[in-house]
């Protein structure tokens, strides 16, 4: 890796950080107070600063612009338009144009609570962790795979015992690269708002990044070696 | 070693990108939490019998019939697909206008506009907020509050009784009377027999005493599928048992029915709406060749002769003879004189259809067929008289279960109401007067509609004049668990749970059962009850509304009064813990349950049990009737000119008579967004049976996707082209989705095949104001070109 042992260490930390971004980018629709830091200097510097550890500031670009043009709008109105967007893609009618859950994307019945959520539910049980109760929506939403992500990602090793990055990676192959593809590229066809779009690009390419990043802290073949379509 | 605890997943602090927008996810959770996982069986129930549900992993993984019920059907296993269905609402929404603008935003754009997911504080203010805006501003009767719908299945959560209840406390609701099932029934028979419906012979003593079953419009192997609670599904039984005695059966039916495949009767394949010039020829017959029993009508009946000039023809210079029926009915004249004097032979039960209702004039063939079975002087005897009643249920002998009290809607101020079959002129028309039974009606001038537990959009015909109502009302509320086309439309729409998702009970003559809670509410769904007791609250009525008391204590309380009353009638029952860890409670029917005769006390002493008419018998002449003067209910059973039927004018344009029966596979729009879906859509859409000779005249094979049409509106189906319609006749199943091209534009083409787009909601007469659905024309095409997709259930994208 670039950069020798700061760098990794800058990246692990990096990485973790991003993770949590992105899972509070999908878990909620965006107040005035968030969309205004947001679209704040010190904000999107950090932002940047993630995405360039991360290997993913070119596609962090079209997110970082639609910050950028937010900054001096009037935020009552942009976080309307913020809200309406996430209602329509994420909420309904219907299971919503976009609905950011694995069992709709994967389950042979396409309906919530599939496998995927049970293989999901299984592992935050392991881990000892889980879902807080307001957050009102199965284990497979996108935001909570994320989550998972990020507690995997900043999950300190046992003392003496090497970083199970392989943990990270079979839930990263086993879940999220199994369907957020796909879910991103309806959010990209669908969505409204620059800034739903953005995150979504960015996050479809941090994984396909973080993969390879995964690989080969594993060891694994890349995955172009043995990879199932 | 240290315990393992549930940590926070994600941490404020930090970064300031993940600080602010990375609000904890995952929470700690207490100590000593029950391990997740463990599989678990709860005992339930919905409207397709009694059930048991697997939970393991924390979701509902196979609800299966209960082992006790003889006849399970299918519905009940797709219970998991309704819960965990990708429609599902999951949040309280507000129509993007309405947030903005509330009652001054465009009505017309419901159905059309995007929607706000909002919190439940946020929601419940609003909605608290309009009722009062609309009770100062307007007063209680400009609230609508009917929220008619095929009735919750338990005792507690029923939608539309804690929507009364709370609208019954402040200060009162307009509301509606009778059903879309029963739309004559409730009306017409009290007039006659003195019952809101006929009292039926147990079938048991039917089976051991008919030597012949006479079918008016009814499918008994299809609508008993649908109950609620009951533990078994009895009368798919009793059909067996009916075949298996190899009792003759006649059915007169325009479509052959799943009960015909099976009993294989002798079909009357009848013309659509003419089921009362039947049976008037068939009374001719009895008349004039002396097979009626003078001595029963002369001690039994009032009116006999009146009726008598008009069915010889004395009255009007046509008499009502099997000649005269021939052209109308399109049977022949022999085969209706032949039935006539095989009924006159038999000892013969009438059984009717609810159907028979559904059509206009749909008093006439219910009080006709009390008069034939009258005239046969059968009435209260073994074996004879007539069965119409509900069908999940009619004839099945009862059992000795004490009643279960259910939650009480309490007092409604507002005396204001209409036939359920007349809301949607109500909201078009304020202001309006009709008659209905005897009475002027006056519609009040409705702002806010209120609906929780039903579809209007489904069971009201002709939708396109529902979407204009629709938009009349300054604000629409709709509770739902799954996006249906009245949640689409709706200015707010709140979460409901289904009845997996929460604790109640059911309670029948047979069974008292428990309905166990199986899996969390679903999304920030709330029970009905709970939400408008969180209403109540914020409206000052919070302690009536609850009396204090959460889930549980409502069903010990219930169940308490009903084990009160076993104890005082001798009838044992367990405490409630035993009850609820057992799950159900059986009372089998008794030996004098299943030997019951409908009428045999009347008939044994009519003057110690005289009927609940004014004479006390039964009233084949009606003076109350002849009272009201209506022109469309004469004061005996009389054949009218059904309007829009094959024999008028209007066939000319539209020469195909639709009938819209009830589904094998939901219960009217119920369940046509689970699985059971594929085992009947043709080309994805409701299938439309028509006639070979029918379908080769319009160029239509099977599996083409066709548009059913008329003045009234236009909708897509797929061909299903088969014999067992009539020619003249197609049939589409009522309760497929629907799914306009253009939301909210009246006229619009449905593209999934709703059969209300092309029905009528022109009330059947002025005594019940009832639906008249079966009464509809219609031309059938086959659609040229590629058919618009459909998005009625807007399957999940990438999928």
């Amino acid at each position: 890796m670039a950069g020798g042992e700061g760098a990794a260490a800058s990246r692990e930390a990096a990485r973790a950080e991003l993770y949590g971004v992105l899972s509070g980018a999908f878990a909620r629709e965006l107040d005035e107070e968030a969309w205004a830091h947001l679209c704040g200097p010190e904000a999107r510097t950090a932002l940047r600063g993630l995405a360039a550890a991360c290997e993913v500031e070119v596609d962090a670009g079209a997110l970082l612009a639609c910050l950028i043009e937010g900054e001096g709008r009037d935020p009552a109105a942009t976080v309307e338009a913020l809200a309406e967007d996430y209602a329509r893609l994420f909420i309904g009618p219907g299971p919503g144009l976009a609905p950011p859950y694995e069992s709709l994307y994967t389950s042979a019945e396409r309906r919530y609570y599939g496998d995927a959520f049970s293989e999901v539910a299984a592992l935050l049980r392991a881990e000892g962790i889980q879902v807080a109760a307001e957050f009102a929506a199965p284990a497979d939403h996108i935001a909570v795979e994320l989550a998972i992500m990020r507690h995997l990602a900043q999950k300190p090793a046992a003392p003496g015992q090497p970083h199970p990055w392989h943990v990270q990676l079979e839930f990263l192959d086993g879940h999220l690269l199994r369907w957020a593809p796909r879910w991103v590229a309806d959010v990209a066809r669908e969505a409204a708002t620059g800034f739903y779009r953005g995150a979504a690009s960015l996050l479809d390419a941090f994984l396909s990044k973080d993969a390879v990043w995964l690989r080969r802290a594993t060891g694994a073949p890349p995955a172009g070696a043995d990879a199932v379509v | 070693m240290q315990p393992i605890t549930r940590r926070v997943l994600l941490q404020r602090g930090g970064v300031a990108v993940g600080g602010l927008i990375a609000a904890p996810l995952i929470g700690v959770s207490p100590a000593g939490a029950a391990p997740e996982g463990a599989a678990v069986t709860r005992f339930g129930n919905a409207h397709w019998g009694l059930f048991t549900a697997e939970v393991a992993g924390g979701r509902l993984v196979r609800t299966l019939p209960f082992s006790k019920d003889p006849h399970p059907n299918r519905i009940v296993t797709a219970m998991p697909d309704l819960v965990y269905s990708s429609n599902r609402v999951k949040s309280p929404m507000i129509r993007q206008g309405f947030y903005r603008d509330r009652s001054r935003s465009d009505p017309s754009a419901r159905g059309r506009e995007p929607f706000v997911r909002v919190s439940w504080d946020e929601a419940l203010d609003v909605v608290a907020g309009e009722l009062t805006r609309v009770k100062t501003q307007y007063g209680n009767r400009a609230i609508y509050g009917g929220s008619y719908g095929w009735q919750s299945p338990g005792k507690l959560h029923g939608a539309a009784q804690a929507l009364q209840r709370l609208l019954g406390l402040l200060g009162g609701y307009v509301y509606a009377v009778n059903s879309y099932s029963a739309p004559t029934l409730p009306v017409i028979s009290p007039h006659v027999v003195g019952d809101a419906a006929p009292r039926s012979s147990a079938w048991p003593s039917l089976i051991k005493n008919s030597t012949l079953v006479v079918m008016f419009g009814y499918d008994p192997l299809v609508n008993a599928e649908i109950l609620s609670g009951d533990g078994g599904h009895t009368i798919m039984g009793f059909v067996a048992q009916l075949r298996d005695a190899k009792i003759p059966v006649v059915s007169v039916n325009p479509l052959e029915t799943d009960t015909d495949l099976f009993l294989k009767p002798q079909r009357i394949a009848i013309r659509p709406n003419t089921d009362t010039a039947l049976m008037l020829a068939l009374a001719h017959v009895l008349y004039t060749e002396n097979l009626h029993d003078r001595a029963f009508l002369d001690k039994y009946t009032v009116g006999f002769d009146r009726f008598a000039e008009y069915l010889s023809g004395r009255a009007d210079g046509q008499a009502k003879s099997p000649e005269w029926a021939a052209p109308i009915t399109e049977v022949s004249a022999d085969a209706i004189r032949a039935l006539a004097r095989r009924m006159a032979k038999s000892r013969t039960v009438l059984m009717g259809g609810y159907p028979l209702q559904r059509a206009v004039h749909g008093e006439q063939p219910v009080w006709m067929m009390i008069t034939l079975s009258a005239m046969l002087g059968q009435f209260g005897q073994p074996g004879g008289g007539i069965q119409i009643d509900f069908p999940g249920r009619v004839g099945a002998p009862l059992g000795t279960a004490p009643s279960v009290p259910g939650l009480s809607t309490g007092a409604n101020p507002v005396k204001d109401f209409v036939p359920i079959n007349m809301w949607v002129d109500l909201l078009l028309n304020p202001g309006k007067t009709i008659d209905y039974d005897g009475r002027k009606i006056t519609y009040p001038d409705i702002k806010l509609v209120y609906w929780a537990g039903g579809n209007p959009f489904h069971h009201a015909q002709d939708v396109n004049r529902v979407l204009q109502a629709w938009q009349r009302p300054e604000v629409t509320i709709v509770h739902e668990y799954s996006w249906t086309a009245t949640a689409k439309h709706a200015d707010i729409v709140l979460p409901a749970t289904t009845t997996l998702e929460r604790n109640d009970i059911v309670a029948t003559s047979q069974f008292i059962a428990a309905m166990q809670q199986a899996v969390p509410p679903m999304f920030e769904a709330r029970n009905d009850f709970d939400i408008f007791a969180a209403l109540a609250a914020r409206l000052g009525v919070g302690a009536q509304y609850t009396e204090g008391k959460d889930e549980m204590a409502w069903l010990r309380q219930f169940y308490g009064a009903a084990a009160q009353q076993g104890q005082a009638r001798g009838v044992a029952m367990p405490d409630f813990d035993t009850f609820w860890q057992r799950g159900y409670l059986e009372f089998p029917a008794t030996d004098a349950a299943n030997a019951l005769v409908g009428y045999g006390d009347f008939r044994a002493d009519p003057t110690a049990h005289p009927l609940g008419t004014p004479s006390g018998k039964i009233e084949i002449y009606s003076e109350t009737i002849a009272s009201f003067t209506y022109d469309d209910c004469p004061p005996h059973p009389t054949w009218l000119d059904p309007g829009e039927w094959l024999g008028g004018p209007l066939a000319a344009r539209y020469p195909l008579h639709l009938l819209s029966p009830h589904p094998n596979d939901r219960l009217h729009s119920q369940m046509d967004q689970t699985w059971l879906r594929q085992r009947y859509e043709v080309g994805a859409r409701e299938p439309v049976w028509i006639n070979p000779q029918d379908a080769a005249a319009r160029g239509i094979t099977n599996g083409d996707i066709v548009r059913v049409f008329n003045d009234r509106g236009q909708t897509l189906a797929g061909a299903v082209v088969t014999a067992r319609t009539r020619r003249g006749v197609v049939a589409i199943h009522e309760g497929g989705w629907y799914d306009p091209l253009v939301p909210g534009q009246p006229g619009t083409l449905d593209r999934h095949g709703n059969i209300n787009t092309v029905s009528s909601d022109a009330p059947n007469s002025k005594l019940s104001d009832g639906n008249s659905s079966h009464t509809a024309l219609v031309q059938v095409e086959k659609y040229v070109g590629m058919p618009p997709a459909v998005t009625a259930f807007t399957p999940p994208p990438g999928a």
